[in-house]
């Protein structure tokens, strides 16, 4: 099988970004030595959201760019998705750390997350479709 | 040959999972809570149909998507997707009318970990003589 390097490459992004999240949680933990949940502390609570947010999305919108790669979708359209996705998370982490109501950086995070997701799902069932139910 | 079978299974899991954050939104909005789960109570279980479905999908996925990847055979891979699929749709539904125990959260439950315990356990017969 084909090795579906450009979601390696995105991969691998999103996996420092996701250590770089959980720094910032244990950075809040060290500072209010709260050990479990956010204690109440807005900052701590604010970093667990950013770094708890990453992790609802990213396993599964990195699963469905390698299956749109592997599936034989147009490395352009990975690219673009992947790539989206990527700034759509570091736009969101940065909007959410600021403050807690809604912000610029979390609404571009919340469409560069939704949008190629749906893009990816939507490709992969019109590529996939035909070879499934022949 | 690209893992067709597990790409149709994740591609309508991830419609779903959009479907399952944006009703999350719309909660939000409605309860005007822009973080953590405040007292409202649809609020609440909006975020735990979407959390439980992160939680365990993803792993569910890969695993499936490794069994396609090492050869297991079609007709497994179908039906662990359609159970992961039923079994996701189901706990939304019942855990969405209400936060007690519901014959669609028990069927999701069932379905979800049937799912993973089938996709491990077929792996291990596949992969485990490839070592």
């Amino acid at each position: 099988m084909a090795v579906p390097v450009i979601s390696a490459f995105y991969g691998g992004l999103l996996g420092v970004l996701a250590i770089v999240l959980a720094v910032l949680v244990i950075n809040q933990r060290r500072r209010t030595h709260v050990g479990i949940g956010d204690g109440g502390d807005q900052r701590l609570a604010l970093a667990g959201r950013a770094f708890g947010n990453f992790a609802e999305y990213a396993p599964l919108a990195l699963a469905l760019f390698a299956l749109l790669e592997l599936c034989g979708g147009p490395r352009l359209v990975v690219h673009l998705c992947a790539g989206g996705f990527v700034v759509g998370r570091i736009a969101h982490a940065i909007g959410i750390t600021g403050n807690a109501g809604p912000s610029t950086g979390r609404a571009i995070g919340v469409v560069l997350t939704f949008v190629p997701m749906l893009v990816a799902a939507i490709w992969l069932v019109i590529i996939t479709a035909p070879a499934v139910f022949r | 040959m690209a893992p067709y079978v597990t790409a149709i299974y994740a591609a309508l899991l991830g419609l779903l999972a959009v479907t399952l954050s944006t009703i999350v939104m719309a909660n939000r909005r409605r309860a005007g809570v822009t973080l953590g789960e405040g007292d409202d109570p649809r609020l609440r279980r909006a975020i735990r149909v979407f959390g439980n479905f992160t939680e365990y999908v993803p792993t569910a996925l890969i695993l499936i998507g490794l069994l396609e990847a090492s050869g297991g055979p079609r007709l497994w891979l179908h039906v662990l997707g359609v159970a992961l699929l039923a079994g996701r749709i189901a706990h939304a539904i019942g855990l969405s009318r209400n936060s007690g125990a519901s014959a669609g959260r028990n069927v999701g439950v069932l379905l979800t970990n049937l799912t993973l315990i089938g996709a491990s356990v077929a792996l291990l017969i596949v992969a485990l003589p490839k070592l």
